[in-house]
């Protein structure tokens, strides 16, 4: 074990060692992972912003309950303030309801209409953005006898839900495209390390050397493409948030509102970068493997 | 110890490179191996190495036989083999010591003990002061000694040398023909192919190829210096 460790250690210096004496065309493939996968990450982050933002809206949605004349009140009241996915209930009696129309239309002094018109009602600001749930709630008020009509104002709610999972879709689609790209930039360099290096494979394995002792500093040379990478990429998101929350706060007073954009948290961050060793790793891996393996029939 | 037993190599697209071979190498014998450019000496030699398998025939080492080798097996098997190229292949972008080192890592010994090792292969062949040149600054003979130094690291049972002295004139070979000998000396089977056979006062066994064939095979041949 303590030599397992030694030679992953040497193999460790040797990869490092090959990224220090080509630091500029190592530094230029940070650069080439970075920004490849900043693309999708950008797309996450825009995702998560455009979902904090319908989070925020989301409790407008309505569901307007109109009642029978004479019909009680105090059941629907009840059965309302059981329910989880309520965060507000208010309720407007005829009278006001009749007054406050009255107002708006600035009929207040002509009694051309007898009779009040409206029902009572109840209007519930729901906590929740599923579909399923605001369904299953206005079937379970059309249960009731007193309820002479619902009306359910979440149409844009279905619509925000459909464009971000589209939105998810596509950026999933645009990230799997890109990963290839980068698991094939990756693998050609390592390829062409592995030409660089083609005597000492040849060497080694004349001496008896494994192929995962060949393979091992250019598994390493992969992960430290994919680190810099990642790290590169969690970096240019930073910036982008930060420069675009700065231009942002000095628009704000010609727009009139706020637009501020929330960077990504830290799960995510390291997720990023996660993702770019794996990919480093799996790239250096499948090159290295199909090198040697050509040098070693050729 | 080593046993050729009937083996034939052809290669695709040419002649047989070597054609019904066989012959015993016992265990502490110092063997060469000589014949003309094309002969097959160098097939021989990697067949034996196990670097290359014979189209037909047996090659046994220690009991194993070399055909059926695979993988870890083959890898274990050639780091019982100290050798030494024609071309010397050594790494020209690391240093004498790094160079020397290379088979220990392969075999897991690091830190001191490597240490240790390398210094005492290159003091061996006369380069200890030189553990932080580059290959490409030593002299011909001084990278063969540097090649036999890598060969020698990791203390095989056998070292075989393809043309060590091809390259060198006459004070160089004779130089490197003595660590040679004194390998030979403490039990170390050496094996050597070469155009024509040195003058070396031992005992030693010599096989000769001529187009792939083995013509004679001397058991025990001594030689005096002339």
């Amino acid at each position: 074990m303590n030599n397992y460790l030694l030679n992953l250690i040497e193999a460790m210096k040797i990869a490092l060692n090959r990224l220090r004496y080509n630091l500029s065309s190592s530094f230029m493939m940070f650069i080439v992972i970075g920004i490849t996968m900043c693309l999708p990450s950008s797309g996450l982050l825009l995702i998560e912003n455009l979902k904090q933002l319908s989070s925020k809206i989301e409790y407008q949605a309505e569901i307007s309950i109109f009642m029978k004349p004479g019909s009680d009140l105090k059941i629907i009241e009840d059965f309302l303030n059981e329910q989880p996915n309520i965060k507000n209930i208010q309720f407007i009696n005829k009278e006001i309801s009749w007054k406050n129309l009255q107002k708006k239309l600035n009929i207040e002094e002509i009694n051309i209409v007898k009779e009040n018109p409206l029902p009572d009602s109840f209007y519930l600001t729901l906590n929740t953005l599923e579909q399923k749930d605001i369904n299953f709630l206005v079937d379970e008020l059309k249960q009731f006898k007193e309820i002479d009509d619902i009306n359910v104002d979440s149409a844009w709610v279905k619509k925000l839900a459909t464009i971000l999972k589209l939105s998810k879709l596509i950026i999933l689609t645009l990230a799997t495209l890109l990963l290839i790209v980068l698991i094939v930039i990756i693998g050609n360099t390592i390829r062409l390390q592995t030409l660089a290096y083609k005597d000492e494979i040849e060497v080694s394995k004349l001496i008896g050397a494994s192929n995962f002792f060949i393979r091992r500093p250019f598994l390493f040379t992969g992960i430290l493409y994919g680190l810099g990478g990642g790290l590169f990429s969690s970096l240019l998101i930073k910036s982008i948030v930060y420069i675009f929350n700065r231009s942002a706060s000095n628009i704000q007073e010609i727009i009139g509102f706020s637009i501020q954009l929330v960077d990504l948290n830290l799960n995510t961050h390291l997720m990023i970068i996660c993702v770019a060793i794996l990919i480093g790793w799996l790239a250096s891996f499948l090159s290295a493997t199909r090198s040697i393996y050509k040098i070693d029939h050729a | 110890m080593i046993r050729f037993d009937q083996v034939f190599k052809r290669y695709p697209g040419y002649q047989e490179a070597l054609q019904n071979v066989s012959f015993e190498i016992f265990a502490g014998e110092l063997v060469f191996i000589t014949g003309a450019s094309g002969a097959g000496k160098s097939t021989l030699l990697k067949i034996l190495s196990s670097i290359e398998k014979p189209t037909s025939g047996t090659v046994i080492f220690e009991n194993t036989n070399l055909n059926q080798a695979k993988g870890t097996r083959l890898n274990n098997i050639r780091r019982k083999f100290g050798m030494v190229f024609q071309d010397h292949k050594l790494l020209y972008d690391r240093n004498c010591f790094e160079n020397v080192a290379l088979p220990l890592a392969i075999n897991n010994i690091f830190g001191k003990e490597a240490e240790k090792r390398v210094r005492a292969a290159l003091d061996k062949v006369g380069l200890l002061n030189k553990e932080r040149m580059m290959p490409i600054t030593l002299s011909g003979g001084e990278q063969q000694r540097l090649a036999i130094a890598r060969a020698i690291v990791c203390r095989p049972t056998i070292i075989t040398a393809d043309e060590p002295t091809g390259n060198l004139d006459k004070e160089y070979a004779n130089e490197i023909m003595n660590i040679f000998f004194s390998f030979q000396q403490v039990g170390v089977t050496v094996i050597i192919s070469t155009h024509e056979l040195p003058n070396i006062p031992m005992k030693f066994k010599h096989l000769h190829l001529d187009n792939g064939k083995l013509i004679f095979k001397n058991q025990t041949y001594e030689q005096l210096p002339a």
